[in-house]
């Protein structure tokens, strides 16, 4: 038996209940599917944005994140993969969903496997991923997928039942799926090596400084930092 | 144990009035400031540095040179001195003047600033201000260090043969603290040099607090200053004060709820909560600031910001009275009752003029370089090796 998949799924969707939510389930079940047929059980979180609005803004504000929106960073740190599903507004993410990403630490996201999704009103906007979202998280250095999904309302009617694999949006989800499991397939076990090579972590005879919180992970002892 | 006032030197309007004072009321009211500060018992005065408006006090050295004449015990500091973008040997020169002219009442507090344009208006670059802030503060330690300093470095030009003057009061440079609210890259270098780590953590919560704090403790025992215990921890603090809690709360949420940094923000039942600031009686303060030691460990300085977001002159100077009077005497004698007799006081100069007596034997402060028309040479070279390892 592996480990499960600890995956949380971001939906910054304004109402309640949202076509965006609608797109994050959808896309969490198949990953779901997909996991279990690769011997991965997933373990789900689903965070509503519109919960922690006020929270997000306050630490836009303070620069330092509230208790609970604390949770969900790190909740985003320790999981595997992130799908992230945001409305498109004004041919952008959501402002919700921009403040979350400005009010965490850009760290956060870094070598992290993320699903990027949207919903928009018409197929207009099919392209508001690959031009708004895409760069973010490329900036941010995000393991993003090669799949995104989008979906415009009219989308969600044109799934034929028993038959849904075979209709755009159902397939595109059933892809995105796939790439995720097989990423985190691929990375098990060769990511942690990899990245302790990169960090030249493996070969640092400092001492672990102890009781430091993940978000200190960018500490430097001194004689390199001299250059010494 | 030094407790003390800090002011950033902000000019915000009165939300209550719209009132502005002008620069130099502003500049007046923080000499007042001061001057009440001692007066109440206070031990430190310390004052930022800024090179934007709605601030006025670029020149920190200006201002606490003329409250330096006017006053007789109170430690003069900074909150913080811009290691980043100020010439490191300025600061060098700048800052052993004000020693000499203080009778050595000066320590510093290093920062990093957080303004961003300062740095290019500075001819600097904010993507190295880690490494700026690194270099830049191992040149001025050798400068007051070394009478002769060789030196060559990336982000200034290099300097042969350059003593920087006047030499530190006693020979013993002002005592440093480096300031930092997140980069565990500065906790580790206040601790590589044995020097006090201030975190003002007025805008965050404790538990990130105590991970900085930490993090400079055993750092600081790991490069053999002494015990994680006996490193020099300086916290940050806010409060305002009325006899009656009610009081100070209707009386400080609309600044509060227009205040520069969190205005607009969280509530301040919220943010009191989650930070230091503590809104109440002087006796609510008190039972606050005394829980800090059991999340930091007995530490050595406590600051309060008292005069920001556009409090009038009147109230500021209450609050300060306030907490000379009625906070700090209690928890001075119950936070110095609690400290272990092996972890120190804070430093003073008189303090560092005896740890140094103690390892080099007595300063001989007699004139040791050349009078006449040479600029910069030493009366005999070789003597040059004797005051180096100061």
């Amino acid at each position: 038996m592996t480990d499960p998949i600890r995956l949380v799924v971001l939906t910054a969707g304004l109402s309640t209940p949202s076509s965006t939510r609608m797109l994050a389930d959808q896309l969490t079940r198949a990953v779901r599917t997909r996991g279990e047929a690769a011997g991965r059980p997933v373990e789900a979180t689903v965070v509503e944005l519109r919960e922690y609005a006020h929270d997000v803004t306050d630490a836009l504000l303070t620069r330092f994140p509230s208790e609970k929106l604390s949770l969900v960073i790190e909740s985003v740190r320790a999981a595997d993969a992130v799908i992230a599903v945001t409305p498109v507004f004004n041919i952008g993410p959501s402002g919700l969903f921009k403040s979350f990403v400005d009010a965490v630490d850009r760290e956060l996201w870094r070598d992290k496997p993320v699903l990027l999704a949207a919903t928009a009103g018409t197929p207009r906007h099919s392209l508001a991923i690959d031009y708004g979202l895409r760069p973010m998280f490329g900036y941010l250095k995000a393991a993003v997928l090669p799949t995104a999904v989008f979906a415009a309302s009219a989308d969600f009617g044109a799934e034929v039942s028993g038959e849904g694999e075979k209709q755009p949006l159902g397939s595109r989800v059933q892809r995105a799926a796939g790439e995720l499991v097989a990423m985190l397939g691929a990375r098990e076990g060769t990511v942690s090596a990899a990245v302790a090579e990169e960090t030249g972590e493996s070969e640092d005879p400092e001492p672990a400084v102890s009781g430091l919180g993940a978000e200190f992970s960018d500490f430097v002892p001194m004689d390199r930092l001299l250059r010494r | 144990m030094h407790f003390g006032i800090f002011t950033i030197a902000d000019i915000t309007p009165d939300p209550t009035t719209g009132a502005v004072p002008t620069e130099q009321e502003r500049l007046r009211l923080i000499v007042e400031e001061a001057k009440l500060a001692e007066q109440v018992g206070l031990d430190v005065f310390a004052l930022g540095e800024h090179h934007n408006p709605p601030f006025v006090t670029s020149s920190p050295t200006t201002t606490l040179g003329y409250i330096g004449a006017l006053t007789s015990t109170i430690i003069l500091s900074t909150a913080t001195t811009l290691i980043t973008t100020n010439d490191p040997v300025k600061i060098a020169e700048d800052y052993a003047m004000l020693q000499h002219l203080t009778g050595g009442r000066v320590d510093l507090v290093m920062g990093r600033g957080n303004t961003g344009p300062v740095y290019p208006w500075f001819g600097q670059d904010i993507r190295k201000g880690v490494e700026i802030a690194i270099e830049n503060y191992e040149l001025l330690h050798r400068l007051w260090r070394e009478d002769v300093v060789d030196w060559e470095g990336e982000f200034r030009t290099a300097l042969q043969q350059f003593t920087a003057t006047p030499r530190p009061l006693d020979g013993v440079p002002p005592f440093v603290w480096h300031g930092s609210i997140r980069s565990p890259q500065i906790a580790e270098q206040a601790a590589y040099y044995g020097d006090g780590f201030l975190h003002n953590n007025i805008f965050w919560p404790m538990s990130h607090t105590k991970q900085m704090v930490q993090l400079y403790r055993e750092r600081f025992e790991h490069y053999g200053h002494g015990t994680a215990a006996q490193a020099i921890v300086g916290l940050g603090g806010q409060a305002f004060m009325r006899k009656n809690s009610q009081d100070a709360v209707r009386e400080f949420r609309p600044y509060f709820d227009s205040a520069p940094v969190y205005g607009g923000g969280p509530s301040m039942e919220d943010f009191t909560r989650m930070t230091p600031l503590t809104v109440g009686s002087p006796e609510q303060v008190v039972e606050r600031y005394l829980e800090m030691a059991d999340h930091v460990g007995d530490y050595q300085r406590q600051m309060f910001l008292l005069d920001h977001a556009g409090l009038p002159a009147k109230t500021v100077m209450e609050q300060i009275e306030l907490l000379g009077t009625e906070v700090v005497p209690v928890l001075r004698k119950e936070l110095d009752a609690r400290r272990p007799a092996d972890v120190p006081d804070a430093p003073t100069h008189a303090s560092l003029v005896a740890k140094a007596e103690a390892e080099h034997g007595s300063f001989d402060p007699a004139y040791r370089f050349e009078t006449g028309d040479n600029w910069t040479g030493l009366r005999a070279e070789d003597a040059r090796s004797g005051q180096q390892s100061r």
